[in-house]
This record gives C-alpha cells, structure tokens and sequence, in this order.
C-alpha cells in the first residue's frame, strides 16, 4: 500500500509539474517578443556588419556610437524584435536617402530599412548569391555570384528587379565612378580575369577589361584612376595541395582611357583580398594575410612589409578620420573584434571586442 | 607487445573454459532461447544503469515510420532533425550526437569518418527491440558510449510464429511506403526477411519565421526516397551450440531540405548506401559460454551540391568487428573476459590517402550477487590500444539493490573515452578545412543514482523510475574556424551535464477496457567550459526542461493513442535560441480480425495543433498532416 501510495504521489506530482511546463511552453510561444522593441537612431557612427557562421543565419549589425563610444549589437533585433532575422552571411550595406540596402548573401535577398532608426520595411527576393552593392541614380546595382555571374539592378522606387546584367564569373567588389559602373570579375570558385563597365543608361556592359588573374576589389583615388586588388589564381588537386598559383597584383586602371597604366605585383603567394583609400585618396591600402600594405598612388613598388602587421578577415578606412579598422573574424562561431589603428602615429589606438557579433567583414561610417 | 599480453589472457580463458566443458542439461532450450535474442551484455552487465525500452502500441502504430519517429515520440533521447526524413541524430544527457554508441546486434555502428547514424534511415519496422541505456558505457561497448547507448535488435525467431505480413501506407505530401515481412521455421531452424520502400515529395506547407513577414512557404528540395532489406536466421546448429546471423542493406536518396533562411531553394542530394552483417556462434557448457561475433559496416555517402561543385564528394567506409568472450559462472557470480579486434577503414574526396586503424581491446566483466540476490553489482574494465597506441583502462562500477519487494535501488559509475574519428584527425589541409593529427581521445566519467519501482497489481502495473545522473567530459573535440578561416578540431571544451531523468509507465484494465500512460520528464544542466562565448552557457540543441506523454486506450480490436512531445528553449549558438514546442499526435489502429489472418488500419494524426518549431535550426517541420495504413497478417 506504501508503495501505491507512493506512486500516486509521484503521479501527481509529474502531472502537476506537466502541465507547469506545458503552461510555461504555451505562454512563451504565445509571447510577441516582437512588440519588445528599441527606438533608436544610428547615426553618427559605425556600423559593424557581422556576417555570421555560414549556415547558422546569425548574422547581425552593431553600432559603435562617435558621441560616447559605447556599441550596441544586434541593432536589427534590438529594433524589430528579438525574433527578427537577418538571415545567413551579410555581405554589405548600402545607404540611399532614408534607406538601407541589407545584402544578405546565403539567404539571397535584401531587406530595406530605415537608414537611421533600422526599422525594417520590406525584403527583395530573388537574388542568387548577392555579394556587393552600389547607388548610381535611382538604382541599387548588386554583384551576384548566381546566374553564371551577373549584376542585378533594382529600382529603389519601385523596389524592383529591373534587369539582370550578365557580367563575367563570380562578380565581387562594385563602384560608381565617371558615370560608369565597374565590376571586378573574381571568377568566384572558378575563374576570371576581367572587369566589366557598364553603361548605367542603358543597363549594357559597355567595354571588359582584361586584368590580371581573379580581380576581387576595386576604389578610386584622387586623380579618378580605377584601383583593383587581383587575387591572383590559385589551383588545389584532389588532395587539396596546391599545384599552380598565379601572383597576386594592384593595378591601376585610367577610367577614361580603360587601360591598365600601373600593374604592382603584391605577392607571388600572399593573395590579395581587400583594398580601400585613405580620405584624400593619395594612398592606397591593400589586405593580404601578412597584414594592410599602404601604396602611395605614384609609388612603382608594391611595399615589402605592411604598415599594419597581423591577419585580418577585412578592413575600411573612415573617410573622415583616415582611421583603419581592422576586422579580426576570430574562430567564427563567436565574437570577433575591430582594431582602430592610427596611421599618423603608426598605433593601434583601440580594440573593440564588446557587442561585435560573429565574423566583421565591414565598416560603415556615417 | 600488449597485442601478445592480451591474447594470453585470453587463450588462459578458453582454454580453461575447454578443459571444462560439459554438454548442458535439460533447460537449455529455455537457456539458448534467452541468449538468442537478449543483448546479454545489457541485461546482465549493465546494473545500476537505467534502461528504458521502446512502447510497443507506438511502435504499431509508427511502423511505416522511421527509427527517428519512434525515439523522438518514445524516449528520452533528445533528436534533432534537419526536416522529416533529414539527417536525424540524438543525444543524451547533454553529450554531442558522438557521445551515444548505436549497436545492432551488439555491433558499434556509428561511422568510423564522423561518428554519425541517421535515423531517419532507418525504417522503425526493421528493430522489434529498441533500448536505451543511459549514462556512460565505455567498458561495455568501448570508444563512443559516453553519454547512453542505443540498442537496436531483433526478436526472438524462435517465440515469434510463423507468419507473412505486407503492409502499406500514404501519408501527406505525396508520401506512398510498402513493407513486407516473412517468418518461418521451426525450433532449431528460424528465418526472418523484411523489405520496407517509401518515398515522399515532403513538399509541405510552413510559416517561415526566418522572414521577417513570416510568410507562408511551400518547403523545396527535401524530398526524399528509401529502401532496405533485413534477413536475419537462427539455428541451433547442435545441441549446445548456436549460430545466428543478420544481413541488413539500406538504399537512402535524400534532397538536402533547404534552409528557411534562403530564399533560392538549394539542390543539393545524397545517397546514402549501407551494408551491415553480423555473425554470432555461440558454444555453452556447464556453466560456460563462449561468443564468437563477426559484423561487417560497409557505408558509401554521395553528396553533390550543383550549386558548389566543390562541395559535393564521396566518402566510404568500412568496419570489420571480430569479438570473442567467454564467460563462466562461479557459483552465482558470473566472470567475463572478452577480446575486441577492430578494423576501420575510410576513403573520402577530403583525405590524401584512403585512412585506416587497428583497434583492439581486451574488457572483463565481474558480475556478483549477494547471497539473498538483494545486491547485484558489476565491476568492469577495459583497455584499447589504436594502431598499437594504449589508451588509458576504464572502468565501471555498477549496482542494483532490492531495497524491498518493488522498489530497487540503482546507481553507477563509470569512466569512458571517444577516440576521434577520420575526418577529425586526417581531413587533408584545403582551404576551407583541416584535420587534426595531434587530438588526442575525449574522455570524462558520469554517475547514476537512482530508484525504481516496478510492481503489478490485479488490474494495474505500475512502473517508475526517477535517476539523477552527472556526466563530465574533457578534451570535447569542436570544430572551430581560426583566425585563417580554416576549419579544424581541437580538444577545446570541457563539458558538465548534471539532471533528472523520471520515468512512469502505468496500465490499467477495467473490464473490456485496457489504459496505458506513459510520462518521461528529463531536466538537464549542461556547462561548457572554454575560452570562447560559449563558456558557461547550456550545450546547443540541450533543452533544459523536455517531456514526453502518450495516453493509450484499447478497447476490444481498437487502440488509440495521443502523445506529447515537449522541449524548452535550445541555444543554437552561443546568443540565439530556439522557441520552445509542444506537439501532439493523435494514432488509432483497427484489427479485423479474420479466419487465421488479421487486417490491421492504422491513422495518424501528426502536429494536430499545428505547432510551428524546428529542431535544429533552419529546418522547417510540418503543419499537421496524416498517415493512414493498412497491414495484412497471415499465419503460415
């Protein structure tokens, strides 16, 4: 009898504890965690785009505030809910008017959002694999590695697809310049190595140029001329060993005439991957995995040692402080960290680890 | 050196063991009929440790179903799908998915390249006995058995009459499946075979949370089509000998369900290809035995992703499993020395060269009972060198107590180890990833203590069991990314597990009328401790609070059944988390009786509330959606 006793006690007591947790579920998944939302405004600073493990859709964006310093992460989910997704691999941000463009690279898409307080308005679907983006105009321009290689143009009027330009394979880095849009084909997993103009008037490529292997990013400096990092090719056997690689090299580019006018070899084995300018964009710096070369645009010679040592994932120069953040990805599945480094004093000023999310790969400054 | 020591350890055994030998008595039907089918291991070796066994109403009622349907409905495992019909792994108690051995037939089938099995592969129908052994295993079933086992066996061919069963199925989302099962023979000769095919365009509908206007999505490319064949025979080839064997071969063609997050559906397939064998002879004296166990896993894995040519490749593997064990009881105590010699072999697109490893282990049971059978505890060891490397011995200690009448007292402890696997250690140097050479085994230890209690009544049995458990292990191998984007393990984490595990099973007769409840509730309290984020925070895709219910009701040729199926909120990073769930199924079976033969109609409700979840994340489930099928039993 003690025994039945017993049980019954217990019964009880794990159908009380049951339905505890049934209620408990029921009342968590009902919650609109979505109404626990932050007005804020996020200007006057930088945006840390986190591009998240691959798969995991854990991307997001922090903010690091110019007034007091402090860094807020997951903006997005701190605006629109903490069941709001980015999606899988931010790749970019770009700014129009009141908007933001998200690009959201594994989920191919783009969400659209309010450029200051991030509240989410709509998303672009139909992207295959979208890399970096670009304003010219009304229309957003979008590399794409989908679709044999394309550049995707939307209407941020109508927020449509208007046309889908092909271009060579794997198309990367994208700017605007001397009303022309140039795309640097990677060649993405396979290969290329061209750069195609296109008219933004009539949506047609205009002229290809060819480079050296595999050009990945491109940017400008003061006297209009069109700067690409080339990777440089790289082939593995089944075995994954390297068997041939190509060297890495900066060349300059006339955008007037389109011909290559400065061709510097960076590295017969450390392959470039990032390029950007310095504010009054005399000089050039260049990412590889030894760390970011500075180039003075008249230079004739690629620098032997870089001006910031260490392995970074990416980096971008605030174009009013001439300031170089690096992007440290860590061991992607956590935080990853930014350094300021100071190139008149030749200091790293700052590292800045709380609130970054997975994997920084860029800066935006406004 | 230390392959000479043990083979004389145990040509010592055997041979004793031969010098002694006599034929057995008048019981020995009764005996081969126990050793037939029981994991013996199990039964007699695995005391203090909790045990829990399948249900056998959910088991008729799943039967066009998978391995993963049974177990995530009837268990405690936690199982973590990627889409119905997806890869499906389980873990116990807070440990990875490597940390719970598989065994068929008292075979370690986890894959030597990543110590995966996919359930969802596995057809619920081929594995009358379905068990699961919590907490660490690792003298009784060697590298891997750190968290739980799970036993996946067949029946008794020699109980089981002769008959022919074929059955079909469909379910939503164009999802057809037939089966047929045979078994004849007599009382020294018994022959099983089952075949079992289903297919699914598993296109169903979903409201996609990863976007943010939550729309409501037809799911693409998760499609998927399976067939297997099972033959297993049992003879009696003397009066004191026996030999069984089991021959299973499984054909799985699956779409890679694309993620919720992506908006282009993916295109990604693999074809899964399996042979399995296993040969057990079994020889019993006087108070002896002698078990002689060959298997064979043969597994080729095809995955082409047309997206990312560069990620499609083929890996293939094999393991051939020879184990000899001896056992002689001495007055009411049982000893037990056994030999294990392993040979895994791997060859994948990702190595240099095709990887293999010799692995050998010699393990010894003690199994001890008091003189009033109240106290039964079992001491063991065992020690495995790989490639002629010694890992260190472990060990387990384990007892059960009779408290009094019903109630038993339960509790163990053990120390185990997981050596890593291929891809681990040899993933050749490529851009993306590397194997680590220099890893060293996981090890760790856990504890049980627990108490059960199983008593009948007229009209009522009643059976519960309650069992709090530690589990701790060191160098947890964890893929991670490094600062030059390459992918590689290391022995990064420490982990610590500590939790509740309750159990009841209850049935009541009342009159015409048979009711069944069966509740589980598992509270789990898992640490990570690393240099990263995740120090400190609950293991991923480990529910804190999760519950299982099914409610059962039989009434002359009617059973009808409604099961539970609950977790909390799961990390599924270091940050983010998964929504807690609750689903309920609602099944109903129909047997027609007729002359010598029955119709059975079986009907599924599934998700009947609707719940949107997912159990790895990214991964759509289903809204509700139905299955109805139809058996034909005749006896022969």
């Amino acid at each position: 009898m003690r025994i039945m006793r017993l049980t019954k006690v217990l019964q009880s007591a794990y159908l009380k504890l049951f339905m505890a947790v049934i209620l408990a579920s029921t009342v968590a998944s009902c919650s609109d965690s979505d109404k626990e939302t932050v007005r804020m405004r996020f200007v006057n600073g930088t945006l840390v785009l986190n591009e998240g493990s691959f798969m995991k859709a854990n991307a997001s964006i922090s903010f690091i505030s110019n007034e007091t310093n402090e860094v807020t992460s997951e903006i997005f989910k701190l605006v629109n809910g903490s069941n709001a997704v980015l999606g899988d691999v931010l790749q970019d941000l770009v700014i129009k008017g009141s908007d933001a463009y998200i690009v959201m690279n594994n989920s191919h898409q783009i969400h659209i959002v309010d450029a200051e307080t991030f509240e989410w308005k709509r998303t672009i679907d139909g992207l295959s694999s979208p890399r970096f983006g670009v304003i010219h105009g009304k229309n957003l321009f979008v590399t794409q590695w989908g679709e044999n290689g394309s550049v995707v143009v939307i209407d941020t009027e109508s927020m449509a697809i208007v046309k889908t330009i092909p271009v060579g394979s794997g198309p990367e880095g994208i700017i605007a310049h001397n009303n022309k849009i140039w795309v640097a084909n990677s060649g993405g997993f396979g290969f290329d190595n061209t750069i195609s103009v296109i008219d933004p008037a009539t949506l047609e490529v205009e002229i290809v140029i060819e480079t050296p292997d595999k050009p990945n990013h491109l940017t400008v400096d003061k006297n209009n001329n069109i700067w690409a990092t080339c990777h440089g090719l790289v082939e593995y056997d089944e075995s994954w060993n390297i068997t041939n690689q190509t060297p890495s090299r900066l060349v300059k580019i006339s955008s007037s005439s389109m011909q290559i006018e400065k061709d510097l070899l960076v590295s017969d084995s450390d392959h470039a991957t990032k390029i950007d300018t310095s504010p009054d964009k005399s000089t050039i710096y260049v990412l590889n995995s030894s760390g970011i070369y500075s180039v003075d645009i008249d230079g004739t010679l690629f620098p032997s040692t870089p001006l910031v040592d260490g392995y970074f994932y990416s980096f971008n120069v605030n174009p009013t402080t001439g300031k170089i953040f690096t992007c440290d990805a860590g061991n992607w599945s956590s935080a990853g960290s930014i350094k300021i480094f100071n190139p008149e004093t030749q200091e790293i000023e700052a590292t800045i680890t709380e609130g970054i999310g997975i994997g920084p790969n860029k800066l935006v400054f406004r | 050196m230390h392959l000479r020591y043990f083979l004389a350890n145990l040509l010592v055994v055997v041979t004793i063991h031969s010098f002694t030998g006599q034929n057995t008595s008048g019981n020995e039907d009764i005996w081969l009929n126990e050793v037939t089918v029981r994991s013996q291991r199990l039964e007699e070796f695995a005391i203090g440790a909790m045990v829990e066994k399948t249900d056998t109403t959910l088991a008729l009622m799943l039967a066009n179903g998978s391995l993963s349907d049974l177990l995530s409905l009837g268990s405690n495992l936690q199982v973590k799908t990627y889409g119905p019909g997806g890869l499906s792994t389980f873990s116990l108690r807070g440990g990875g998915n490597a940390h719970t051995a598989v065994m068929w037939n008292g075979i370690n089938i986890q894959s030597p390249m990543n110590s995966g099995v996919n359930l969802s592969a596995m057809p619920a129908l081929f594995f009358k006995d379905v068990k699961i052994q919590h907490g660490g295993a690792g003298t009784l079933y060697g590298s891997g058995a750190m968290s739980g086992v799970v036993h996946l066996n067949g029946e008794n061919l020699f109980l089981r009459p002769n008959q022919l069963s074929a059955a079909v199925g469909y379910g939503s989302f164009f999802t057809p499946s037939a089966n047929i099962a045979l078994k004849n023979g007599n009382e020294r000769k018994a022959f099983a075979f089952a075949a079992f095919a289903k297919k699914s365009d598993n296109d169903f509908e979903f409201i996609n949370t990863a976007r943010m206007d939550r729309a409501v999505q037809r799911q693409q490319n998760a499609g998927y089509s399976q067939a297997g064949i099972l033959t297993d025979a049992h003879i009696r080839t003397s009066d004191n000998t026996m030999l069984t064997a089991a021959l299973w071969l499984q054909h799985f063609d699956k779409e890679i369900q694309t993620q919720m997050f992506k908006t282009r559906p993916d295109t990604a397939v693999q074809i899964d290809n399996t042979l399995m064998g296993a040969v057990n002879f079994k020889w019993f004296g006087n108070g002896k035995q002698l078990n002689i166990k060959q298997g064979i896993i043969v597994n080729e894995v095809d995955y082409t992703d047309y997206i990312i040519p560069t990620n499609s490749g083929n890996n293939q593997s094999l393991s051939l499993v020879s184990e000899v064990e001896s056992r002689i009881n001495i007055n009411r105590h049982i000893w037990s020395v056994g030999l294990n010699y392993t040979r895994e072999q791997g060859k994948s697109d990702g190595y240099r060269t095709t990887e293999s490893r010799d692995r050998l282990a010699l393990f010894s049971f003690l199994h001890l009972k008091s003189r009033d059978n109240k106290l039964t505890t079992v001491l063991s060891v065992r020690d495995e060198m790989t490639n002629g490397e010694l890992h260190p011995m472990v060990f387990a200690l384990g007892s059960d107590y009779k408290l009094y009448a019903p109630l038993t007292l339960k509790g163990n402890i053990s120390k185990n180890y997981r050596i890593p696997t291929f891809n681990d250690l040899n993933w050749a140097e490529s851009s993306y990833a590397r194997g680590n050479p220099n890893l060293k085994a996981e090890s760790g230890w856990s504890g049980d203590l627990g108490v059960a209690i199983d008593k009948n009544y007229a009209h009522t049995a009643v059976s519960v069991s309650a069992t709090a458990f530690i589990t701790h292990v060191e160098n947890w191998i964890v893929w991670l990314q490094g600062s030059d984007n390459v992918w590689m393990p290391t022995n990064k984490k420490t982990g610590m597990s500590r939790g509740i595990e309750f159990r009841m099973q209850n049935s009541h007769k009342s009159g015409s009328n048979l009711f069944g409840l069966n509740l589980s509730y598992n509270y789990i309290h898992s640490r990570l401790r690393t240099d990263d984020i995740y120090d400190g925070s609950q293991m991923t895709y480990i529910p804190r609070h999760s519950t299982n219910a099914m409610f059962s009701w039989n009434l002359h040729n009617i059973t009808t059944a409604f099961t539970l199926n609950a977790a909390g909120e799961r990390y599924y990073d270091a940050t983010n988390k998964l929504e807690p769930y609750i689903t309920g199924d609602l099944m109903t079976a129909y047997k027609v009786p007729l002359s010598a033969s029955t119709l059975t109609v079986t009907f599924r409700i599934a998700n009947i509330w609707n719940t949107t979840y997912q159990t790895t994340a990214w991964y759509a489930m289903p809204n509700r959606h139905y299955e109805a099928g139809l058996r034909y039993n005749i006896k022969i």
